[in-house]
């Protein structure tokens, strides 16, 4: 260890504030360290210069004066805590914390409930949800089958879109109502937009479909289905 | 430390303290100037080797003495108040040092025109005396070029002749940091007045 390092150690050890191990390294250095032991007895010199620090009185005028001023300075201030102080000085602490810490769990659980249901993007029914009104759904001719079930689903994910983003949309009230269409009441013609559609072969027979068509209160909004009566036979059947 | 009358056991002093602190809690004017010059010269010694010169050093000390009339009714038990007042008076010193620019000392002059150097003229030995007050100073001066921190350390362990444990209570500081800060500053000091004396300061 380098004798800078020591110096510190000296400080310490001057007042007794090292401990015993510490010690006897310190004054194995300093029996053989002259530049070190030349520097403990300046240490010392400089220490009592310290504790002369501890004789500085002060006059008596001064004193007086500052007992004066700190009277006189009571007198006009309420003795003990303020206002405040008084308010809050029976509580407990613990149980000031346990106060705050329910009542905020209080107002979370209040704003939580508070919020609005979460709304449905689907048709499909809550098992505890009332079940709409519905008609039976009916057997619907079909032309072009396939292409015209993919240009209703999309028609069926933007009129969704719509439908959840209605500023006047209520979950249960808006729900879809069944109803039954005219038989004139067509399904619009897949367009160039959807090439794949026009390419899709259109099945043998009609009668295996089934439409159904749900009108949601915003007459704007309709929402078509069209499914297999059988399911369809897959090559490897 | 408190005051203690010559009369007085430690023991005889505390349950006497106690009393006080009871009476002045009751809001008995009287009790609470008895504690003033029971514990005085210990924040006003404190706050003017913090601070480095009386007037500032009253003020803190007046400051001190205010918060613990106002806080009074917090002890429990009149031992507690040493400590507290010690910590206090540190904290205020620490504003009062931010605030008025820490570490002007006062010329060993200006501290004779105060007052505050009285007793030197009533010794015999005028000579040895004045060395003293002049020793006085410069470690006075070195205290002002200490960090904070150092300079409350080792007032209180070296000045004021606390335990390192109770230093570090008071300063809310572990026991190793302390030792630290007071061994830092005994180095510092001592060679800040090997500068002085060697005509380098």
């Amino acid at each position: 260890m380098k004798c800078e390092k020591f110096e510190l150690l000296i400080a310490l050890q001057a007042e007794g504030d090292l401990p015993p191990q510490e010690t006897t390294k310190v004054e194995a250095h300093l029996s053989a360290c002259p530049a070190c032991r030349e520097f403990a007895a300046e240490l010392q010199v400089s220490q009592a210069a310290v504790c002369l620090l501890s004789q500085t009185e002060f006059s008596e005028a001064i004193r007086a004066d500052l007992r004066r001023s700190v009277m006189n300075q009571i007198s006009v201030r309420p003795a003990g805590p303020n206002f405040w102080s008084r308010l809050f000085r029976p509580l407990n602490w613990q149980f000031a914390a346990l106060a705050a810490a329910l009542a905020l769990l209080f107002v979370s659980a209040v704003f939580y409930l508070s919020r609005p249901d979460p709304q449905p993007v689907s048709n499909i029914q809550h098992p505890n949800e009332p079940v709409p009104d519905v008609q039976p759904v009916t057997a619907h001719d079909t032309g072009t089958q396939q292409a015209r079930f993919d240009k209703l689903r999309h028609h069926r994910s933007a009129a969704r879109a719509r439908f959840v983003k209605a500023p006047e949309f209520e979950a249960r009230n808006q729900m879809a109502a069944v109803a039954k269409l005219p038989e004139t009441e067509t399904v619009p013609e897949p367009g160039p937009m959807n090439p794949a559609a026009e390419a899709a072969p259109a099945p043998a027979n009609d009668e295996q479909r089934i439409r159904m068509e749900i009108q949601t209160r915003d007459p704007n909004i309709r929402i078509i289905w069209l499914v297999n009566k059988e399911p369809r036979r897959t090559a490897s059947e | 430390m408190a005051e203690r009358r010559d009369d007085e056991s430690p023991a005889a002093s505390s349950l006497l303290l106690s009393a006080l602190v009871s009476r002045a809690r009751s809001g008995e004017a009287e009790a609470f100037e008895e504690i003033i010059v029971r514990f005085e010269r210990q924040v006003l010694g404190t706050a003017h080797r913090m601070l480095g010169n009386t007037d500032d050093a009253r003020d803190a000390a007046q400051e001190v003495f205010l918060r613990l009339h106002k806080y009074l009714h917090r002890f429990d038990e009149a031992r507690e108040l040493a400590p507290w007042l010690y910590r206090v008076t540190v904290n205020v010193c620490r504003d009062l040092g931010r605030n008025r620019r820490a570490g002007t000392t006062v010329s060993f002059e200006q501290q004779q025109a105060q007052g505050a150097l009285d007793h030197l003229a009533s010794h015999h030995d005028i000579e040895s005396e004045i060395r003293a007050a002049q020793e006085r100073q410069i470690v006075a001066a070195a205290l002002a070029t200490l960090p904070e921190k150092e300079r409350a350390a080792i007032v209180l362990r070296d000045i004021e002749g606390l335990e390192t444990s109770e230093v570090a209570r008071i300063l809310e500081s572990s026991e190793s940091t302390v030792r630290s800060q007071i061994s830092m500053a005994r180095v510092k000091i001592k060679k800040y007045r090997d500068r002085v004396l060697r005509g380098k300061v």
